[in-house]
């Protein structure tokens, strides 16, 4: 009997798993069928033929391999420099307890609720003036700045849990806070500095609205702005080519998820060994 | 933590340059357009038109007339319906849940559950919308579903339309929930976990006295930016409704970008934008306070 | 203490940098100017490069003309400057005009945008253009007219534009027993077709579809509300009086017809039909093709979907549908009436090779080029020369010959100063009949108190 309940209670956990992921799934139907559907609409069928057409012409198109290409580096640099800037700036706030920095810290936090889009037009008159526009270096120190808000009170809220005694050994020892930021606090924070680059990386690659209004010349749209391409004057939709293009676009992200999750289980080993 | 003048002044200066990229990168271009930001919602400045040319200063006049607008109420009460339901009870809970049922579980389960959820996270907004118009299309996914047990065809957008995008948006942002608590779950150790099980607590008790207690931190973040995030949030909503039928999914977001950039009129559009931050902001220190009083007990 | 300076180090440095970006915000506006001029200097010399944006569906047919250019005028060059599609797409090309910086020296501009771009001093006026290019007597005068500002000066040059028109399906208007080709004379005549194929038509058959709903915003407001409205005879902005117009008794001949259709005969679309995304889409890839609708309000580019080796390729489409001129109210006036939209060709004023940006207009907006455009787009020719062209009246699968007899008959939409908040009104006011939840009496009302509120009091005529 109690062996049962306690299968049971194993078993319960992974079919609810299942279920939802079986939820999540349903929406990406559509989307799967419309890639290889040469003759998708947004009608949901399964394709009489499959083909590989819709995928062949988004990837032979130039235009759509720099967008790719474009976005890439974009996202990259800003999750690095988001990361270094953030990681620098949380650790002062949580270790030395600065309340006013800590306030001050919210206050930005609070200030990213503004939707981006109604910032845009002072940011392109300020860009305007400083010569910055159509520059991929100055967006992506927009899209950093906007993005540090966030890195920095994530960033401090995970070197909050991580623990201060191995740290401070190190202090002790006569270590500068830099070395123990990176011999010590930092494999600790694994999984934190990965959720964070995750959300930067994730903000940036799917945005929209900045590099629409920042960037001019074709060589420099990326990815997300080239969407829209697939939008027809008159709000005509080439569903097929639509779809197989989001999965591409999704592609670099389920990569980064897929090394992320295994270095989160790193960094779990790690702090569960040495204390919680 | 007492140490001479020396080490206070080492720490002073650390602090400085530990701190001086951020505060270079938020001085001159975050907070230099949010100053604009307010400036401008004081003046009637347009896109277009001859408030472009000349904007002139209005005073409080675009405040006010977010307070007169006769649909103000209901776009508060869409935007607040939005945001519990699908930023708090769904993506917060839902993801706390994923990450709890995960935690120890087979890798190859954990792989995969976290894959499709994070594949509604990181699919871009428009392709999201599209997904879900066809997900709930009256010859849609969801409707062949339901007519294998039977059930007639519903035309969910426009019967349930709020409903539809809650749903939408619980799907798009649960990963993010998820992988924060994953993140801070995987702070607390298996030994504490196991001995307050060996000292006989049920799962709820280390549920409500262990784990909640231990990643009340992760807590108060995820619901801040869960919060902010979702009362930004724009995208999605925009291109399955467009706030639609009549205003029943306009939130304050959508209001915003129609104010600014369908009817052009910028000044008036920022200064809902700023009664969104301060909605916000309001929400925020409401989630502070909670948790604060809390860590009395 | 510690705590305290840090605090205190902390906010100093936030000030310095609030100081620095507040001063960002006015102060440098003469350096920006002193810079912009020199600016100025180095890139009007280069007057070889002619910077033109376009939408980026049409980026590649464009290159192709500008390689011609390139080719008849050795030496100059085209960059080409694409901006997406969507609602964005008015954003961001304002923003660009902004400034000199940023300009391009020729634009394709919505028609519609032009009364309030000019207004608000982007564009370049081009009355002195127009009267030294032989070109000029070649477009027809209502089109000319729909690319002036409410000044009356010429802003844009046209290149394509559209009609709107009945569109219905031949079969079933016969099985229905109304003699085909179908041409109503008045309101009354197209919702006794409507009741005729709504017996014939099966289940999910839509007789009759009119646009009423926030989610295809501009449509409604064009399609069904101003169309209807400009067939009743009454105007919506006096252009003398400068006044925005209420006319009770014609707005409630547009509503009493939105109503009839909705929600006496209930000849028209279930609602979540009408909300829904795209529609059009939807018709013209299944619902046209497979005798789920009956007629329609939409404009003559229709069959340009159907067109081989387009997305909804469909051949023998007007074997199956064909177009009907819209009646005014009662057949006075006119006998017929339609909305224009279209778009045209127009140089920022602040462009930096404005000698340029006229060169390759008198190019791209000649003959050749308008030709090769009306064909490459379906859309409606606007020059003469093309209109009277074999080459385009011949054309396949398209009904340019019987949209173009519309023209005649053309309004356009009073694009003013408030226009663009209006117009999301006039949306919703048909919305809130056709769902049922507003009385054509009620909708009049709303239409006159939320005019009032929009534009203030002072800027209404009440009839």
């Amino acid at each position: 009997m109690k062996k049962k309940k306690k299968n049971l209670q194993k078993v319960i956990p992974y079919m609810v798993l299942l279920i939802i992921a079986g939820a999540f799934l349903l929406p990406l139907l559509w989307l799967v069928f419309a890639a290889f559907n040469p003759e998708a609409s947004q009608a949901f069928a399964v394709p009489k033929y499959m083909s590989v057409e819709n995928f062949r012409v988004i990837l032979t198109d130039a235009k759509n391999q720099r967008g790719f290409l474009n976005s890439l580096f974009i996202s990259v640099v800003q999750t690095g420099i988001v990361l270094v800037c953030s990681l620098l700036a949380a650790y002062p706030l949580s270790r030395y307890e600065l309340k006013t920095g800590q306030k001050i810290t919210m206050g930005m936090l609070f200030l990213t609720s503004i939707p981006i889009t109604a910032v845009m037009v002072p940011v392109y008159q300020m860009f305007i003036m400083m010569k910055l526009v159509d520059s991929i270096g100055g967006t992506i120190i927009f899209l950093s700045a906007s993005g540090l808000p966030y890195g920095i009170w994530m960033m401090k809220n995970f070197l909050d849990g991580v623990s201060v005694d191995l740290e401070e050994a190190a202090w002790i020892d006569g270590a500068s806070a830099v070395k123990s930021v990176v011999h010590v606090v930092l494999p600790l924070m694994l999984p934190g500095l990965f959720t964070v680059a995750m959300f930067t990386f994730v903000g940036s690659w799917g945005n929209f609205f900045v590099p629409l209004i920042l960037l001019q010349s074709t060589e420099k749209i990326p990815a997300a702005v080239n969407i829209y391409r697939f939008f027809g004057e008159r709000g005509q939709v080439i569903y097929g080519q639509l779809a197989a293009y989001s999965i591409v676009y999704m592609l670099p992200v389920f990569v980064l998820y897929f090394f992320s999750q295994n270095y989160m289980s790193k960094g779990f080993a790690m702090t569960g060994a040495s204390k919680g | 933590m007492v140490g001479t003048r020396n080490q206070q002044k080492r720490k002073i200066w650390k602090t400085a340059l530990f701190f001086s990229p951020s505060i270079l990168l938020l001085g001159v271009f975050f907070i230099g357009p949010m100053i604009m930001t307010v400036f401008f919602s004081f003046t009637d400045i347009s896109l277009t038109g001859s408030s472009a040319q000349a904007m002139k200063f209005v005073g409080f006049r675009n405040f006010i007339e977010i307070f007169k607008d006769p649909k103000l109420l209901t776009v508060l009460k869409n935007t607040m319906v939005f945001l519990v339901f699908s930023g708090i009870i769904g993506q917060q809970c839902l993801g706390f849940l994923l990450a709890s049922l995960m935690r120890g579980k087979n890798r190859l389960v954990r792989k995969f559950v976290g894959f499709t959820v994070v594949a509604g996270w990181i699919t871009p907004e428009v392709i999201a919308a599209f997904m879900f118009s066809s997900f709930f299309a009256d010859a849609g996914t969801l409707n062949k579903i339901i007519g294998i047990f039977g059930a007639s065809p519903v035309s969910w957008l426009f019967t349930f339309p709020m409903a539809c995008v809650v749903i939408a948006n619980i799907w798009k942002g649960s990963a993010y929930s998820m992988m924060m608590f994953q993140a801070s779950l995987d702070n607390i150790s298996d030994d504490i976990v196991e001995a307050a099980r060996i000292d006989g607590a049920g799962g709820l008790q280390i549920l409500l006295r262990i784990t909640l207690p231990m990643i009340k931190s992760t807590m108060a973040t995820t619901f801040v930016i869960v919060t902010l995030s979702t009362l930004g949030a724009f995208g999605l909503v925009f291109a399955m409704t467009g706030g639609g039928p009549a205003i029943m999914t306009t939130t304050l977001s959508i209001f915003m970008y129609q104010k600014a950039f369908i009817a052009y009129q910028i000044g008036y559009g920022m200064a809902i934008a700023l009664f969104i931050l301060a909605i916000g902001i309001l929400l925020s220190l409401v989630y502070i306070r909670l948790i604060r009083a809390n860590d009395g007990n | 203490m510690f705590k305290k300076k840090i605090a205190g180090l902390l906010a100093a440095m936030m000030c310095v940098s609030l100081i620095g970006c507040g001063g960002g915000g006015d102060k440098p506006a003469d350096e920006t100017k002193k810079a912009e001029t020199e600016e100025t200097g180095s890139t009007s010399a280069d007057s070889d490069v002619i910077k033109m944006a376009v939408g980026a569906d049409r980026v590649d047919f464009y290159r192709g003309l500008a390689d011609e250019f390139e080719k008849q005028n050795p030496g100059k060059k085209v960059e080409i400057i694409e901006i997406v599609n969507g609602s964005d797409m008015y954003t961001k090309i304002t923003m660009m005009m902004q400034s000199k910086e940023t300009s391009p020296d020729l634009i394709t501009e919505d028609g519609f945008m032009i009364m309030s771009d000019a207004e608000a001093g982007y564009l370049e006026p081009l009355d002195e253009f127009m009267k030294n290019w032989e070109d000029a007597g070649q477009f027809e005068q209502a089109i000319l007219d729909g690319a002036k500002g409410a000044d009356g000066v010429q802003y844009g040059v046209p290149f394509s534009t559209d009609t709107q028109c009945l569109w219905y399906d031949k079969k079933l208007m016969e099985e229905a027993g109304v003699s085909v080709p179908f041409q109503p004379k008045n309101w009354d005549e197209i919702i006794e077709a409507g009741k005729k194929l709504k017996e014939v038509g099966g289940d999910g058959f839509i007789p009759f579809f009119l646009y009423a709903s926030k989610t295809s915003p501009e449509e409604t407001s064009m399609r069904t509300f101003q169309e209807l409205y400009s067939g009743t005879g009454g105007t919506l902005y006096d252009f003398d009086t400068k006044k925005w117009v209420v006319d009770k008794e014609n707005l409630l001949k547009v509503y009493n017809f939105v109503n009839d259709v909705y929600n006496v005969e209930k000849i028209g679309a279930p609602l979540s039909i009408v909300s829904q995304q795209k529609v059009e889409d939807l018709f013209v890839s299944d619902y046209m093709k497979n005798g789920k609708l009956g007629m329609i309000f939409t404009g003559s580019w229709v069959p340009g979907n159907w067109g081989e080796g387009r997305t909804y390729e469909w051949p023998e489409g007007l074997d199956t549908w064909a177009v009907a001129k819209i009646p005014t109210y009662d057949g006075s006036g006119d006998g017929f009436s339609t909305m224009s939209g279209g778009w045209t060709w127009a140089i920022p004023k602040n462009a930096n090779n404005k000698a340029g940006g006229e060169e390759l207009l008198k190019f791209i907006a000649g003959k050749d080029c308008q030709l090769k455009y009306a064909m490459f787009s379906g859309d409606l020719a606007v020059r003469k020369d093309v209109m009277e062209d074999e080459t385009y009246l011949s054309q396949k699968m398209s009904v340019v010959k019987e949209a173009g007899e519309m023209l005649p008959y053309a309004h356009f939409r009073p694009s003013v100063e408030g226009y663009s908040t209006l117009t999301t009104m006039f949306t919703e006011v048909v919305e809130s009949i056709a769902m049922g939840s507003a009385s054509p009496d009620d909708a009049a009302a709303t239409f006159e108190s939320e005019m009032k509120r929009i534009v203030g009091e002072e800027n209404v005529t009440v009839k």
